[in-house]
């Protein structure tokens, strides 16, 4: 039996609901403060895939309110079949591990299998400058937050589980988020 | 006559005197398995979900932060109550439940495909079922707003009273178990957002509503 549930039948034990009442309060004050040592100190953002929408926020308050573009949920199938991609973006709680200026992509396997295109096997060929925008920040497993040539698909679920932020917006964000702050997908 | 009403009147004082520490120790004891609940799910990287059905809302948090809010425009609960603790939500069902859309390769050739189908929003159900462990399911449904709606509500009422409840109680009975049904109407897009965002493995609160007790402070979170 731990210290808090011996705690609890002592109290109960000895009739006295007052001192019930009394452990209860405290313990639930040092619970509250418990949880109010979770949330991450300065700036967080919260993307919300289902609505399409990034918050940059510093505790309650709302930085930045701005339409993206997230994971489509879409599958890709190697034609071979040994292969197969599930197109989300991953939901949970992450951090920025990288920021980049002027990105430039590497086309993976898949996107040549997508576009019908055998994949090459000179890394050159897979360079592709431009296509992210100014900006990238990488929050782990190949994810980032990057910018778009196609502003008129912001808001939809159009990607491959990157973040698409419109240009002005993306400024704003690499200026304002430091290595290691969290992001909070859902 | 005046003895009778100073009687009354005392049983009231007494009867209230003594049943006050009481139901405050309850809801004491309620806020801390809230709390511990919450600490639990707090630790984790992971997105949790509180169903807190006295305040009529649904939160989605992390980390003890407030992500996102839904309202509940009604309620009900049947069956066995349900003490706040994580719960993993085991699965989703819907009688239209939504399929990934494959991504066909381009043929070569074919430059200027079409674009993809994507998987929108829009896409999600409105009515649909979350079931969890212990006999526990919470049934989504759109609020009514129209005649069509209103309808459809009619018949998942009369289904829950006439089948979903006695059924699901009478078999998990037989298996020793609980049987619990909270029923939750959003409005359709907050019904399309939870289905969603409340993905299977996700855990969740359940704050049962005990109309008898005080409501519970407001919850930690920082928005």
């Amino acid at each position: 039996m731990g210290w808090r549930e011996a705690r609890v039948q002592e109290a109960r034990s000895t009739e006295t609901k007052p001192a019930l009442v009394s452990f209860l309060r405290s313990e639930n004050s040092l619970l509250k403060k418990q949880i109010r040592t979770f949330p991450p100190r300065g700036h967080y953002i919260v993307v919300d895939t289902a609505d399409n929408l990034l918050y940059l926020k510093d505790g309650p308050r709302t930085l930045l309110k701005t339409t993206i573009s997230a994971g489509s949920g879409s599958i890709l199938i190697d034609p071979s079949g040994e292969r197969k991609w599930i197109f989300e973006t991953p939901r949970g709680e992450f951090a920025i591990q990288s920021k980049i200026v002027k990105p430039t992509w590497f086309k993976p396997d898949w996107a040549f299998i997508e576009e019908g295109k055998p994949i090459p096997k000179n890394m050159m060929e897979r360079v592709e400058p431009g296509m992210l925008g100014d900006y990238a920040l990488g929050f782990g497993d190949g994810y980032f937050i990057h910018g778009t040539l196609y502003t008129r698909l912001l808001g939809k679920n159009i990607t491959h589980g990157c973040i698409r932020v419109g240009d002005r917006d993306l400024k704003i964000l690499y200026q304002s988020v430091p290595l290691e702050t969290r992001v909070f997908i859902l | 006559m005046h003895s009778l009403r100073a009687f009354i009147l005392i049983s009231i004082i007494l009867l209230s005197a003594e049943a006050s520490p009481v139901s405050e120790a309850d809801r004491l004891m309620e806020e801390n398995s809230l709390l511990k609940a919450e600490v639990q799910l707090a630790r984790s990287s992971k997105i949790y979900v509180i169903f807190d059905l006295a305040a009529k809302k649904i939160l989605m948090k992390a980390k003890g932060i407030l992500l996102k809010e839904l309202p509940v425009e009604s309620y009900s609960q049947w069956g066995t109550p349900v003490r706040p603790k994580p719960l993993p939500l085991l699965g989703k069902t819907a009688l239209v439940k939504p399929e990934r859309k494959e991504i066909k390769p381009k043929t070569e050739g074919a430059e200027n495909a079409s674009e993809p189908e994507i998987l929108q929003l829009e896409d999600m159900p409105v009515r649909y079922q979350l079931k969890f462990d212990d006999g526990i399911q919470i049934s989504v449904k759109p609020k009514s707003t129209g005649m069509i709606s209103t309808l459809f509500n009619l018949a998942a009422s009369l289904k829950s009273y006439l089948i979903t409840r006695p059924m699901g109680t009478l078999w998990n009975g037989l298996r020793r178990q609980s049987f619990t049904e909270i029923v939750v109407a959003l409005n359709e897009n907050d019904a399309r957002s939870l289905y969603w965002s409340f993905q299977e493995g996700f855990q969740c609160i359940i704050l049962w509503s005990d109309s008898s007790a005080q409501p519970l402070p407001h919850r930690s979170g920082n928005s």
